[in-house]
């Protein structure tokens, strides 16, 4: 698998792509706030105030579901334009570009741990003290942090050719948020379309993260099961498929 | 002693396939199966065959889209064979650009650490040779700085600094001398010779065919993707430089025959020597009916380098059955003044039983001169200095040098030694 020089390789680029992403702005990290913030904002009005969904402690059921997915949405982008962003090098040095695609994820997953202590900091003042459980949520989190290195192993490849998979993803994207339980609890679903739902692997992964967090309770041995099935089997696809076609790719990039 | 063997290359072909159009995307390559895609077939490299040893510095000369930087991306393993294979033993830096993987947004340091990196140093390397990284540059003063700051010399100069200082037995250099000053260049050859001497191995691209002589024990010559010669640099840099000129100046110039070196300027001045009022006297008993110049590849040419060997090759028609007969030549530069001037008699170099028909070659070991350009006197004559017929400067060559830094009108063989 990977060496140790390759390993310290992913390390820095990974903090240096991170240091990147907020040296030239004033407010740094509070930017990455943003986004989940305005999206909390405004779901929290619709789906609250508008539609009037009923669910306890509905602020951060949302928030956590808002960071999980954008996590999920923005690792994945990021590992699509892994390889093609650093073209440059490609090109002209021989190395695993898989590691591009790793680091892409890590720094997601930094900005991710960003706003989830920024979560942990509403949970303290809505909910106070969380129980032990709650620590169970690393799991469904370094799940998911696999199934978007998967993904984006896949998605990685195939962008060094074909550049519309850039579009086709950003649709996907559009309609996963809305196919998740998102702002939405997984109870809404009619019971005869849930198994089809469930197939959505993102649907287990937050599902899992809210009880464990928001309700104190440990995910059933099923569901755990399930993800983690799925999880592998995305996972080792990704990778085989980036292996087996990116250095015939990378001649056109 | 057999010496080890880094780097094996055997029949090595690499194929390109380029599209007539550019279908980048998914929608296309759909289409793709209604309309198949027209495809140009380029063998960037053909049946390419060499052995490195520890310790070779190997140039790889050619002309642009020969396939010398497919070469070394093949060896660095950047692309892959179509056919054949490649095999190294030992670790691969490839400078194939300096200063790939930069970053504007970050400062020198973090930037060396992260170049230092992808180049495949490890942490406690890259911290150990940081300062001597930094020192080599002479960039102490903004190594701190954001790297959007720095001219692009700067950038350059901290570029190869880091490269060099990673460790590798290989090292793959596409014309990093094309950059830079005069004062970096010489910097670069210096970390050239040092490395030699420490018996890594160099795969060099250069068009500088000097640097090449100097610096390579062998060369490798590229046309279109095929292997021309691997041999010693000298012998390679040479046939390159000759059948280079003549190449060019026939596509160039559309001039064909013995005039192609010339510009059609030179070539109407030429034609000019040759119907001059006194280009030529004598009874023509003994006729010149042609002059033939030839390199050192025995190719007929009339542009030659300083210090390269010239044949002249006089056709000659014994009209009168004469038996009293020398041959000689005048050289003349541009301005007139006579360079040299040698008969076969002064030569001792009796001619007896002469064909009615036939040629006498002249041969000169070395062509002192560096530069210019030079008529040429041909003259058949007796003991006594009669001219059968006198060819007065109706034909041109042109000598040109290698070497930039030589300086004066004569190219003489010199060797320095310091007293003990």
């Amino acid at each position: 698998m990977l060496t140790k020089q390759e390993i310290s390789l992913i390390k820095e680029l990974t903090i240096s792509e991170f240091k990147l992403r907020y040296k030239n702005s004033v407010l740094g990290f509070f930017w990455s706030l943003l986004k989940p913030l305005a999206m909390l904002t405004t779901l929290y009005i619709v789906f609250r105030i508008f539609i009037k969904i009923n669910s306890e402690q509905y602020s951060l059921f949302l928030l956590l579901g808002i960071i999980l997915w954008n996590f999920f949405s923005e690792s994945t982008v990021f590992g699509l334009n892994s390889i093609v962003s650093k073209r440059g090098i490609v090109k002209k040095i021989n190395f695993k570009y898989g590691i591009l695609i790793i680091s892409a994820c890590l720094v997601s997953f930094l900005s991710f741990l960003l706003n989830f202590m920024v979560f942990a900091i509403f949970l303290l003042f809505i909910k106070g003290l969380p129980s032990l459980i709650s620590l169970f949520i690393i799991v469904p989190i370094i799940a998911l942090f696999l199934t978007s290195l998967g993904i984006s192993f896949v998605l990685a490849t195939f962008f060094i050719k074909y550049r519309d998979i850039g579009y086709l993803w950003d649709i996907i994207l559009q309609i996963g948020f809305w196919i998740s339980p998102i702002a939405y609890p997984i109870e809404i679903i009619p019971a005869k379309y849930l198994n089809i739902y469930m197939l959505n692997p993102l649907a287990n992964l937050i599902t899992i993260s809210r009880g464990v967090v928001l309700d104190n309770k440990f995910p059933n041995p099923k569901m755990m099961l399930t993800s983690f099935i799925t999880l592998l089997i995305i996972l080792m696809l990704g990778y085989a498929i980036y292996k087996l076609k990116h250095r015939k790719f990378i001649e056109y990039i | 002693m057999q010496k080890e063997k880094i780097i094996e290359v055997r029949n090595l072909s690499k194929l390109f396939r380029i599209p007539n159009e550019k279908r980048n995307t998914l929608m296309e390559s759909i289409t793709r199966i209604v309309s198949p895609l027209q495809y140009n077939e380029l063998w960037a490299l053909k049946n390419v065959n060499f052995n490195v040893e520890k310790g070779d510095f190997i140039g790889i000369i050619g002309e642009n889209g020969s396939g010398k930087t497919t070469l070394l991306k093949l060896i660095a393993g950047i692309l892959t064979p179509t056919n054949g294979y490649i095999k190294t033993y030992g670790k691969i830096v490839p400078f194939l650009e300096l200063g790939i993987g930069f970053n504007d947004d970050l400062t020198g340091r973090e930037n060396v650490h992260l170049y230092s990196h992808i180049m495949g140093l490890n942490k406690k390397e890259i911290e150990r040779k940081i300062d001597r990284i930094i020192k080599f540059s002479g960039l102490e003063k903004f190594i701190d700085s954001k790297l959007n700051m720095y001219s692009s010399g700067m950038k350059i100069r901290l570029a190869f600094s880091t490269a060099i200082q990673t460790d590798s037995d290989i090292f793959l250099i596409d014309e990093a001398l094309a950059v830079g000053d005069i004062k970096f260049q010489r910097k670069c050859f210096d970390f050239f010779k040092r490395i030699k001497k420490e018996g890594k191995t160099i795969l060099f691209v250069s068009h500088d065919l000097e640097a090449i002589k100097k610096l390579c024990n062998k060369a490798l010559l590229l046309k279109n993707g095929e292997q021309i010669i691997f041999d010693k640099s000298k012998i390679v840099s040479d046939l390159y430089f000759y059948n280079s000129i003549i190449e060019n100046q026939i596509n160039n110039n559309g001039l064909k025959g013995e005039n192609f070196n010339y510009t059609e300027e030179e070539f109407y001045i030429m034609e000019n020597l040759k119907k001059r009022v006194n280009a030529r006297w004598g009874k023509k008993e003994v006729e010149i009916n042609n002059v033939e110049l030839f390199d050192k590849f025995n190719k007929k040419n009339n542009i030659f380098v300083s210090g390269d060997p010239l044949k002249i090759r006089i056709h000659y028609k014994n009209n009168e059955n004469i038996e009293d007969l020398d041959f000689g030549i005048g050289i003349f530069y541009e301005d007139g003044k006579h360079c040299f001037g040698t008969t076969t008699d002064v030569e001792n170099y009796p001619i007896k039983r002469i064909k009615k028909e036939g040629f006498i070659d002249c041969y000169i070991k070395k062509l002192s001169m560096w530069e210019g350009k030079f008529y040429l006197n041909v003259i058949a004559l007796n003991k006594n200095h009669y001219h059968y017929d006198w060819l007065n400067k109706m034909y041109m060559f042109k000598v040109i040098k290698f070497n930039k830094y030589d300086q004066g009108m004569f190219n003489l063989d010199c060797k320095w030694k310091i007293s003990k």
